[in-house]
């Protein structure tokens, strides 16, 4: 299978606006997929990152505005009709959630469900096909005791079980494009840690592009091949896993690193290295990097105006590749990243 | 407050139904002085008499007056004109005595003819709405009226809703037997249908009682009547906040039960409160009015606009003949309207979806 | 903490809580929800204990039977202090009042944990007004503004509400609330985790700054281990409603000895690390509907035989002071 690009993201803006306030979601995101890869999206609230997944699948209500390019297999998004956008949905790109409990409908059973996913790209489908192929796509999530399974009702399953079967549904159809958005916050520490594991095997079997939607930096480093740092609705830096995580040039990213503590660390020998202040609020954006009130190296620069993405040149030491036109391939946007903190 | 006056602006239809309200509680305020007779004032040879006021005549020009009317048919109760003969209304003319709030005499009402001022036999005193087959004038009958019709409705309702919050505050709090008790009392009153109650519990009570003991009956009756509504909807709103962290503290704080229901839990429900009050005043001045139809409420001497329909405007052939009769009718419509429009207002500026909407 | 300043200041006994699941009329027969089974542990003065466990381990059961605001099944708590010990119980209310103000609740949730409608200085006094018989007002405001700057907020945010504050302060505030009683000790269940990563540390921070300022004894509970090991100084490790390990941090960091405590250390993603390649379900998860058999996480547990599934394994002390529950650890 030929490499080609799944989702090209450009000059993403999203605004909510209620009255004459304007909620500005998303000022400005650009990121790119091929196949196979896996990007991961890292913010607290308030960011973004989960307004820009559901823009990428034309999932934004009426009340959203948005800007900028979005492409999905080369088909540019927000041109579509509403018919063609649900035909590329869970057969061209699908997504998973966070709370798995309240992905489902409560009163149909799992096999139900199944039916009618697969039936959505295959209408003609019989029972007793729908029930083969769901048996299939529910091992391959490592369900035991499939058939069984498909009789149940959501509620009747933990909230691991439950996200494996999202998992298999958004699977159901073959699609090429896998959008979790935190999938495993909800989720036992040792249930995520399976969770982790089944997506990174699935990625290698079904040649899958995955975007990893997370708060959790070293989470999100177990399973990305590049990071995307969001903050405050723009992205702060971005590049491969292994660089923005041993080097990164974003302020934020390092603050982020080090807001929690390092394993084998106590606090009778050291002290957290926090960032005061908290996130900003969507409906106020001050002029300038919105990091200023909480950078440790900010300047009177940093106010005057957003400062611009700046392509990481060491980007061409690392990487053997050439570089590529869009974001995502080793950039950051900071005035002072050179310096040491 | 400030949102008040910003919400009422922007919805014009609950503006209205505010002045509309304001005007007519200080009009009930102001009763003694406002209306220009006594309610059981009698006018011999001016029963059933229509609306009297013009604007204009040949002889007086452009004023407010009344025009002396002579009765033609006793049996009809046809009335002319008599030519020629014109009262001219004035501000503050005197009147009737009467005692402010029963304390403040006064001799000058808001407006009048000189029919006091300046004996005169052809005289003619102004009737607003007309009059009853007793010669009153049901203007001053209804502004009268009113002090028990619009208030009965706060009365019955606050007492109703003390008992809510009581019953269905603890049964919230409390749960177990004490939930299942008080709430399966609520659900054997709500059962009976709220009509036939109210008649059975004024029916099982002395028919002769006088109107300050009516007046209580009357509020004692709807609002036991009333309360299982609100009660019940108290009691599942304090089972959620209950729910709260913040509550789970107090208790540990060592707080006593009470303190935590009347510190803590009601306060939340402060907006819904307001919105059920206003919501259910025109229910109980219904009901009141409801009660006095049937005879059942207030009896003269005591005026309520209930009673007045029910001496007045029962048959069908009296409001043809003489519609005007309807005057309390019209009032009790507009009354019931104004609550409604403005407790919705009330209900929309508590939801916080309508707020974020309309914010700015 | 060394042993030699083990002073125990609140020792649990034996604690089960078992919850009837409500049966509604026409259900079948009521269901039960064993949420702790027998746990036993002691917290000493002055130190750090950090409770660690997922969901459905009896964490928060454990915690909040502690503070009684709900009667255990069985078992006993008891309270040492002034010389006394004392066996806590909601049947004795002016000793659990004194209990409670002495060990006091910080709960997880920031917009549920404080009362909508008081301003801040209100929520931090009112409890206090209910406990002394003669409340000076004045004394009780300005303790209020000084708990405020020791938690980081300004005293002039007194007159303020809830809402105008975001989740990170409004914690600083239910600390605040706590202080107000001078406890000796904090619960503090999850305080951080419905916090941004961001602020977390901020308030992690401060919880070791306050409890050097007012020598306060903690007990830190979190599903995270990481954030548990480094806020305490033992820890104990909690699934379906027991405790499978028990050691000072440095030692259960060093050398995990129960199966379930080395499946947390091997799920939690670490950076440069990398989580184990396993896809499949991880076997049968505690129930906590079924009467408790054995070791709990038998179902799970790479080691498990017959007899974890019929005998529960007994909490032994493999060193002094670390203790652990497994069949095959000797």
């Amino acid at each position: 299978m030929a490499d080609t690009t799944i989702l090209d993201v450009r000059g993403l803006t999203v605004d909510f606006s209620s009255g004459d306030t304007t909620l500005q979601a998303v000022r400005g995101v650009g990121f790119m997929l091929r196949t196979g890869e896996c990007l991961g999206i890292v913010g607290e609230s308030g960011s973004g990152k989960s307004v820009s997944a559901l823009a990428a699948l034309g999932l934004l209500g009426k009340d959203a505005r948005v800007g900028g390019s979005i492409r999905l297999k080369g088909a540019d998004v927000r041109g579509l009709a509403p018919r063609q956008l649900r035909a590329f949905r869970g057969t061209v790109a699908s997504m998973i959630f966070q709370e798995p409990s309240r992905s489902f409908d409560p009163i149909s059973s799992i096999g139900k469900t199944f039916q009618e996913t697969l039936r959505v790209k295959d209408p003609g489908l019989s029972g007793a096909e729908c029930q083969d192929r769901a048996v299939r796509l529910l091992s391959e999530v490592h369900i035991p005791r499939a058939e069984e399974r498909l009789r149940g009702f959501p509620h009747q399953f933990s909230g691991g079980m439950l996200q494996r079967i999202m998992i298999a549904l958004a699977l159901a159809n073959d699609p090429e494009l896998l959008i979790a958005d935190e999938p495993t916050t909800a989720l036992d520490v040792t249930i995520q840690a399976e969770i982790i594991g089944l997506l990174n095997e699935l990625r290698t079997r079904r040649r899958l592009s995955l975007v990893f939607i997370s708060h959790n930096l070293s989470l999100v480093g177990q399973i990305a091949d590049r990071i995307l740092v969001m903050y405050a609705g723009l992205a702060l830096e971005a590049g491969p896993t292994s660089v923005v995580l041993s080097q990164p040039r974003s302020p934020y990213t390092r603050a982020l690193l080090n807001a929690l503590p390092a394993w084998g660390s106590h606090y009778s020998r050291e002290k957290l290295r926090t960032i005061s202040g908290s996130v900003p609020d969507p409906t106020h954006h001050e002029p300038g990097c919105p990091f200023v009130p909480r950078c440790p190296l900010v300047m009177e620069r940093c106010r005057m105006g957003i400062p611009p993405m700046v392509r990481d040149e060491r980007e061409q030491q690392i990487l053997a590749a050439p570089a590529e036109e869009a974001f995502g391939n080793g950039a950051y946007r900071c005035i002072q990243s050179g310096v040491k903190t | 407050m400030k949102g008040f006056c910003r919400a009422l602006r922007r919805r014009p239809i609950a503006l209205i139904s505010f002045i509309v309200l304001a005007v007519l509680y200080f009009g009930m305020l102001f009763c003694e002085f406002l209306a220009p007779y006594g309610p059981n004032e009698q006018f011999a040879n001016h029963s059933y008499q229509p609306p009297g006021l013009q604007l204009y005549s040949r002889t007086l020009g452009f004023r407010p007056q009344v025009q002396t009317l002579v009765l033609l048919n006793d049996i009809t109760r046809e009335y002319a004109g008599l030519e020629g003969h014109y009262n001219p209304v004035k501000l503050f003319a005197v009147g009737p005595e009467a005692k402010l709030w029963g304390l403040i005499p006064i001799r000058h009402h808001f407006f009048g003819t000189d029919r006091y001022a300046n004996p005169q036999p052809d005289a003619e005193p102004i009737f607003l709405f007309g009059t009853d087959n007793l010669g009153r004038d049901i203007f001053s009958r209804i502004l009268y009226g009113s002090r028990i019709s619009l208030t009965i409705g706060f009365v019955g309702v606050t007492i109703s809703l003390l008992i809510a919050l009581l019953l269905g505050g603890l049964a919230g709090y409390l749960g177990g037997i004490w939930d299942w008790i008080i709430m399966r009392l609520a659900e054997y009153i709500i059962l009976v249908p709220g009509l036939y109650l109210i008649l059975f519990l004024r029916s099982i009570l002395s028919t002769n009682l006088n109107s300050g003991q009516s007046y209580a009956i009357i509020t004692v009756i709807l609002s036991t009547v009333g309360w299982p509504g609100t009660a019940r909807m108290i009691r599942g709103m304090v089972h959620a906040i209950k729910r709260n962290d913040f509550v789970a503290n107090a208790e540990l704080e060592s707080m006593p039960a009470r303190a935590i229901l009347f510190r803590h839990i009601i306060p939340q429900m402060a907006s819904i409160l307001i919105i059920s009050v206003t919501l259910g005043i025109p229910g109980f001045i219904l009901g009141e009015t409801v009660l006095s139809y049937l005879g059942l409420g207030i009896v003269d001497p005591a005026v309520s606009w209930g009673s007045m329909i029910n001496r007045d405007a029962t048959t069908i052939t009296n409001l043809v003949q003489f519609p005007w009769v309807f005057a309390p009718g019209v009032f009790l419509i507009v009354i019931a309207l104004s609550f409604n429009f403005l407790g919705e207002l009330l209900r929309d500026m508590a939801d916080p979806n309508w707020r974020e909407r309309r914010r700015g | 903490m060394s042993a030699e300043n083990a002073d125990p200041f609140i020792r649990m006994s034996d604690l089960t809580k078992v919850y009837k699941l409500d049966a509604g009329l026409f259900a079948a027969a009521g269901r039960w929800v064993w949420a702790l089974n027998g746990v036993s542990i002691d917290i000493r003065r002055g130190e750090n204990y950090g409770l660690v466990g997922e969901s459905g381990s009896g964490k928060t059961t454990l915690a909040r039977t502690l503070v009684q605001l709900f009667p255990q099944t069985s078992g006993r708590i008891e309270y040492f202090t002034a010389g006394d010990r004392w066996e806590i119980t909601r049947s004795d209310p002016r000793l659990l009042r004194r209990f409670r103000s002495d060990v006091k609740y910080v709960f997880q949730d920031p917009s549920s944990s404080l009362d909508p409608r008081m301003d801040v200085l209100r929520i931090l006094t009112t409890g206090s007004r209910y406990h002394d018989r003669s409340p000076d007002s004045g004394r009780l405001v300005s303790r209020a503004r000084e708990l405020m700057e020791a938690v980081g907020l300004r005293a002039e945010d007194l007159g303020r509400r809830p809402s105008e504050f975001s989740g990170g302060q409004r914690q600083r505030i239910s600390l605040a609330r706590a202080l107000i009683s001078s406890p000796s000790a904090l619960i503090c269940d999850e305080v951080v985790s419905a916090l941004d990563v961001s602020i977390q540390g901020q308030i992690l921070n401060l919880l070791i700054d306050l409890k050097r300022k007012f020598h306060l004894t903690m007990v830190f509970i979190a599903h995270d281990l990481t954030v548990v090991s480094y806020m305490a100084d033992r820890i104990g490790v909690l699934y379906g409603g027991s405790l499978m390990e028990e050691a000072s941090t440095s030692a259960l960091v060093e050398s995990p000895l129960h199966p379930y405590t080395q499946l947390l250390y091997s799920a939690i993603p670490r950076l440069g690390g990398k989580l184990p390649e396993r896809g499949s379900t991880s076997g049968v998860p505690y129930n906590p509907t079924r009467p408790p058999s054995g070791c709990p996480f038998a179902g799970r547990c790479p080691l498990e035989q017959e007899i974890c599934r019929t005998v529960k394994p007994e909490l032994r002390e493999f060193r002094p002071g670390h203790r652990v529950a497994c069949h095959f650890v000797n």
